[in-house]
């Protein structure tokens, strides 16, 4: 289904033509339809039969068992032909997917297609990874494209972690969780509110973390604390930096890293009074904080249940969330 | 012509949606040849949508009911499974003819809705069909592994297909539930949401309701699993709401997220806690002059968006008939109607009585 093409109002003439020209292009699918399924049922591997996929794929490259098949057809060429042979027609391929990821982002065929041709370079030229390492390129530079396009794109997020962990050894550039993290950086230092960004980050954290010292890893969150201050303060009424926060605040934060954070979002609370994120904020580490320390307690719950009274206010679709949040908290 | 659009629609165009569905059961645009592998996945939204709205019976004769339920059965899979469209299933070779777990799961309840008696269901087929489609991890395949190429594909819809398939035939031993649940438990981010996959994509409206509603059905093997706490699951869902749902943090509104985030939250029991008028006025707003839904506001109207639009808003009809849009009840597990529900549970029953009997 095209999602976001607007429909223009047609009237008479135009609507018959337009009508006319959707019958043939129905017509002529249909027709290309059958013949390619004939084909795959006689198990045609020829150039021929790839032509014709190809045609077919133009107008649907959804059409999974048609990838397939081309797959098929590939599989049964191959052993045919030299290794300089195949890496023209594994380009080809790649050049093909290019063109249908532009206007088809999100199909799982299409990429799941240019996985396979990835995979089946062969070793080469002349023992090297020559031709694997000038796919990888292209392949990181289709990705960097793709997401400045949408940055949110999880395909080609998820894509992206694939390319990045088959790079091949003499890949110049290899990329460790430390360099994607600087990755994250850089998405995120061109635009705070790039939520994917965010969230690819937690994931390396929390792998890099997993290997680490706990001060080793208060060290780094203490950096994380600042960096996610900057974004916190440039943009207060994007979600993604607030909920960066709730992550490295986590569930058992200690009570000093809970007041100062506390203390820091305060000062933003009074230049951003109608921030729904900040008092969300607030309220849910005045409530941490009133579990760890029995001096806070009371204040800190009584602020909290003061801010759910303003979250009310401004923020009524999620009245009855606040309100159940009250009672608990009671 | 104005140069304004279509105005918002704010009253519900009852019988636009019947005929767009009606319509769209007679053929599709141009743009709807993506979908030509999947048409029964199609024939379902337009069949539950127009029982949603009472008219399947009124606006479709039996001739026309009976054609659709022999084309149904002739998707079958030698397999076990059924089949996303005829030419998928052309041989009587299950390697060249294999089951497809989704649109297995929508045939299914095109049988139901139809209510196309069920002696021709080869029970054991389905539950060696789900055995065929599961991983060592846990996950699905779409097709059987033997198909598959890699875990390509292999995410929490896949998992929900194979877990509604096995509540419908209240058959659960096609799947080894310890391991789904493990899969499951595995897409969970540290958002709260469920991810499609574990690794590093992001929680998604829809993969959420994938996730709660195979939890929920998996309860029926007797072993509920009451060690996740979603109240972070909660929370995530219901942040989700900017009017109508959106899929994920920043992203915006879409119809089908009404009944993704809503369904999920109607099978946790909370729905209570969503703000049923403000979706309401979304979904009616994206309405499209002549019937169907777009997936917001002036967008053309697509099968998918159309009947998750009505199955959202069913969810949200008050107890007081007056203010309720006439629309039947739905069962959020299987996004089926009460009705449909009901009458297949007691079909299942009487042939597996008949054909498999203790």
């Amino acid at each position: 289904m095209q999602h976001g093409v607007k429909r223009t109002h047609l009237s008479g003439a135009a609507a018959e033509a337009k009508n006319a020209r959707n019958r043939l292009l129905l017509e002529k699918y249909v027709a290309l339809e059958e013949t390619v399924l004939q084909k795959r049922r006689r198990k045609e591997y020829t150039r021929d039969a790839l032509e014709i996929t190809n045609e077919l794929l133009d107008m649907n490259p959804e059409y999974y068992t048609v990838w397939n098949y081309r797959r098929h057809i590939l599989r049964g060429l191959f052993p045919t032909l030299s290794d300089e042979k195949k890496v023209q027609i594994l380009g080809n391929e790649i050049r093909l997917t290019t063109s249908y990821l532009q206007v088809n982002p999100k199909v799982y065929w299409i990429w799941n297609h240019r996985r396979w041709c990835l995979e089946s370079i062969p070793e080469g030229p002349d023992g090297s990874e020559g031709w694997k390492n000038s796919f990888w390129k292209i392949e990181l530079e289709l990705i960097e494209q793709l997401l400045r396009l949408d940055p949110r794109n999880f395909h080609a997020w998820g894509y992206r972690r694939t390319v990045i962990a088959g790079l091949p050894k003499s890949f110049p550039g290899q990329s460790s969780p430390r360099d994607e993290i600087r990755f994250t950086t850089k998405k995120i230092e061109s635009n705070f509110s790039n939520f994917s960004a965010w969230h690819y980050r937690i994931q390396l954290f929390t792998g890099i973390w997993r290997s680490m010292t706990a001060e080793a890893v208060e060290g780094e969150k203490r950096e994380e604390f600042d960096f996610v201050r900057q974004a916190l303060w440039t943009d207060p009424a994007d979600q993604s930096a607030w909920l960066y926060h709730r992550w490295l605040i986590g569930t058992d934060s200690d009570e000093d890293t809970l007041k100062s954070e506390v203390k820091s979002i305060r000062e933003l609370h009074e230049t951003e009074p109608d921030s729904k994120w900040c008092m969300n904020a607030l309220a849910h580490y005045e409530r941490m904080l009133s579990a760890t320390s029995s001096e806070v307690s009371s204040n800190s719950c009584a602020d909290a249940v003061a801010l759910m009274a303003r979250l009310e206010e401004i923020d009524p679709q999620r009245i009855s969330r606040y309100r159940d949040w009250v009672a608990e908290v009671k | 012509m104005s140069s304004d659009g279509p105005v918002r629609q704010t009253t519900f165009k009852r019988n636009g949606h019947v005929n767009f569905f009606l319509r769209c059961l007679q053929a599709l645009p141009a743009s709807g040849t993506s979908q030509d592998a999947n048409r029964i996945t199609i024939a379902y939204f337009c069949l539950s949508g127009l029982e949603l709205l009472g008219a399947l019976e009124d606006k479709t004769t039996a001739q026309q009911r009976d054609a659709w339920i022999e084309w149904i059965w002739s998707l079958r899979s030698p397999n076990g499974g059924f089949g996303g469209s005829t030419f998928m299933i052309t041989t009587s070779n299950a390697n060249t003819s294999p089951g497809h777990l989704p649109s297995t799961y929508t045939a299914l309840l095109c049988l139901a809705i139809l209510r196309a008696p069920l002696d021709r269901l080869d029970v054991p087929g389905l539950v060696s069909f789900l055995r065929s489609c599961q991983g060592q991890d846990g996950s699905f395949s779409p097709l059987p592994r033997s198909q598959s190429e890699g875990d390509f594909q292999s995410d929490l819809r896949m998992t929900y297909c194979a877990c509604a398939v096995s509540s419908i035939i209240s058959d659960f031993s096609g799947i080894n539930v310890d391991a789904a649940r493990a899969m499951i438990r595995q897409c969970r981010t540290w958002e709260g949401g469920y991810a499609a996959r574990p690794g590093i994509i992001e929680a998604q409206g829809g993969t959420t309701y994938c996730a709660m509603a195979s939890l929920k059905l998996l309860e029926a093997d007797g072993k509920a699993d009451s060690t996740e706490d979603h109240e972070e699951t909660l929370r995530w869902l219901l942040q989700r709401q900017i009017g109508g749902f959106q899929g994920r943090p920043g992203k915006l509104e879409d119809v089908c997220y009404s009944f993704w985030c809503g369904g999920a939250l109607s099978i946790l029991g909370r729905s209570d806690l969503l703000d049923a008028q403000s979706d309401r006025t979304f979904l009616l707003s994206a309405q499209y002059p002549f019937g169907g839904f777009g997936k917001e506001p002036e967008d053309p109207p697509d099968p998918y968006h159309s009947y998750l639009a009505l199955a959202a808003l069913s969810m949200h009809e008050p107890a007081a008939k007056e203010h309720a849009l006439g629309l039947k009840s739905l069962v959020p597990t299987w996004n089926v109607s009460e009705e449909s529900a009901k009458w297949l549970r007691g079909e299942i029953s009487r042939i597996k009585a008949l054909k498999y009997p203790a």
